[in-house]
């Protein structure tokens, strides 16, 4: 699992305000939803980021799967990002009828570590993991049609989710 | 239309509004909604000037002598207090020139009885000696423009007597002055704030090698082979395990003004024997940093202490004193940690000495405990502790927290023990 900047990030984080109260003021004046990124808490879900999962639509059942997940500035403002946790991305796998199949984390601790990342206009994160097409348990999955999820956990309450992505596996 | 018929509607609308006022429904006073603020609505003076709310309510009660004090009642109505109730239109009309009003609604006019001008109380107010109200004891000094009394805080009933006198010798009567019981006030803090002298439970922040930023929480001051220092995590460094004289800040870094100690123990992860192929273990992620940075600034420490908030709020109410170290730590045991995400949270140790994955990182934790009470990130490097005698504060040590699980309802945490032997020997009280 790594982090790619998609370009250089911000310079040295301007940290003269908390995070949170700059970040609650950004999402509320964005007052905008893009298509394919959600940034939610419990109340809201609004935000100037745009997130896209990438995931090849087959694969072979012997196979394995990189899970792509870009976070985007769309705004015309640098953005102060808060990643939460080590990794602060997540990736999951569903059948479609919602069942939980895989979780990139399942089973492990997180560490609790709080990341202060800026992003600047058309700036961009890529998170990536690689799936085995094994359960939690590590048992192969049966072929069929899954869904990918994939989100970032930003600095609580906000999470950024992308659409979920079909997947066949052959 | 002729001229008698337009004058019986005039004299007919008058009527009117002189009814809607008296009972209270005047239309240009209803509000769609009625505000929910008890007290007085502090607006903003029409002319800019300088004057204080007191100011203007005095002024107030010079144009319309006997009026007492104004406030929005919990239904939304503003109440006059009055001591000539005959004269309350005119001191409606007075408060809407002397204040700017445009934001302030309210749903009817009413009248209470009062006993005096807001003037003559102000006018008492001034007169007091103020070396008797700068005393110790006196916590706040109010006109009531509600109860139309002159009121006073005091936490130390033992000046009660002074303060009387004191109010006396400029004549204020004794039904208008009324005494209530308050809390000393202090400043709000918060774990996220910067705070000094540091002390566990506070936000840090730090800067890999490649310069990206993180936050983290300061475990605990202790002193390392003479050191003064604190404990924080290992993956609160620049690198997990190794030395990287990492920097840190409390709470934010602003250049150096707000920087607080230099990393100089982070033992290294170990491989092979008991590590799973392919990881690197500890049986602690604690690493020491010592206070101040040996080209400072200066630092204020309070030493054996843990900063004290509310369940589940930042909010410094005071500090914890920390007895000893509690070692060991049993399944079962009621603990707390205090960290500059999720504050103060409480649980019991589900788990003891357990071996634990840790995500995204080749490490692997040997001999862990873990808790089922909330975290989140930036509570790394939390101080977990078990309070020993919850009247004055007092607490032991259990360890230091570092991960949580993905929901997140639960930490792991590394034990006394195991920190202590990594580290070498530390001193926490």
């Amino acid at each position: 699992m790594q982090i790619q900047p998609g370009s250089r990030s911000g310079s040295s984080p301007l940290w003269q305000l908390n995070l949170t109260a700059l970040f609650v003021i950004i999402i509320a004046m964005s007052n905008l939803t893009f298509e394919g990124c959600m940034v939610t808490d419990k109340k809201a879900s609004t935000g100037p980021l745009g997130c896209t999962l990438s995931v090849p639509r087959n694969v072979k059942a012997d196979g394995a799967l990189t899970i792509r997940l870009t976070l985007v500035n769309e705004s015309t403002s640098a953005l102060d990002l808060g990643l939460q946790g080590n990794p602060p991305f997540r990736f999951s796998v569903a059948k479609e009828s919602g069942e939980s199949v895989w979780e990139s984390t399942y089973g492990e601790a997180i560490q609790q570590i709080l990341e202060l990342r800026t992003l600047a206009p058309s700036d961009s994160l890529m998170f990536t993991s690689t799936w085995n097409l094994t359960d939690n348990q590590g048992r192969r999955v049966p072929s069929g049609s899954y869904m990918v999820h994939g989100w970032v956990e930003l600095d609580p309450p906000f999470t950024a989710r992308a659409d979920p992505a079909r997947l066949t596996i052959e | 239309m002729n001229r008698s018929l337009l004058s019986a509607l005039c004299a007919v609308l008058v009527a009117v509004m002189a009814v809607g006022y008296l009972s209270g429904c005047a239309d240009d006073h209803r509000s769609d909604g009625i505000t929910d603020v008890p007290e007085v609505l502090k607006s903003a003076p029409a002319s800019g000037s300088a004057m204080t709310f007191d100011d203007m309510l005095a002024a107030v009660a010079k144009q319309v002598p006997g009026f007492g004090g104004a406030y929005l009642t919990e239904d939304g109505a503003l109440e006059l207090v009055m001591v000539d109730a005959s004269k309350a239109p005119a001191a409606e009309s007075a408060i809407r020139s002397t204040f700017d009003m445009q934001n302030v609604e309210y749903s009817a006019v009413r009248v209470r009885q009062g006993n005096y001008g807001f003037d003559q109380l102000k006018g008492w107010s001034d007169a007091v000696d103020r070396n008797i109200l700068g005393r110790d004891g006196v916590v706040f000094t109010d006109i009531d423009e509600r109860d139309n009394t002159l009121r006073v805080g005091i936490s130390d009933p033992s000046i009660r007597k002074d303060v009387e006198a004191a109010y006396r010798a400029v004549g204020v009567p004794a039904n208008a002055l009324a005494f209530e019981a308050a809390e000393p006030v202090r400043q709000v803090a918060t774990l996220q704030n910067t705070v000094r002298p540091i002390a566990g439970g506070l936000q840090i922040h730090w800067f890999n090698p490649a310069g990206q930023g993180f936050l983290c929480t300061l475990g605990f001051l202790a002193r390392r082979q003479g050191v003064l220092g604190f404990v924080t995590n290992s993956h609160c460094s620049g690198l997990q395990g190794g030395v990287q004289n990492t920097q840190y800040h409390q709470s934010i870094a602003a250049g150096i003004a707000n920087r607080i100690g230099l990393e100089t123990a982070d033992p290294n992860y170990f491989v092979g024997g008991i590590c799973p192929a392919g990881k690197r273990c500890r049986y602690s992620d604690a690493a020491f940093a010592r206070v101040p940075h040996p080209a400072g600034p200066g630092v204020a420490t309070a030493f054996g202490r843990i900063e004290r908030t509310a369940v589940n709020s930042l909010i410094i109410l005071g500090t914890h004193t920390i007895l000893g170290k509690q070692i060991p730590t049993f399944l079962g045991e009621l603990v707390q940690k205090t960290g500059r995400t999720t504050g103060t949270s409480v649980g019991r140790v589900n788990r003891t000495c357990v071996n634990t994955a840790v995500a995204g990182v080749n490490v692997y934790m040997l001999c862990q405990a873990t808790v089922v009470a909330n975290v989140n990130s930036g509570d790394s490097g939390s101080p977990v502790y078990r309070v020993v005698n919850p009247g004055v504060f007092s607490v032991a040590l259990n360890g230091i927290l570092w991960g949580g699980s993905s929901n997140p309802t639960t930490f792991w945490f590394s034990t006394m023990d195991r920190v202590d032997q990594e580290l070498t020997n530390l001193t926490i009280n």
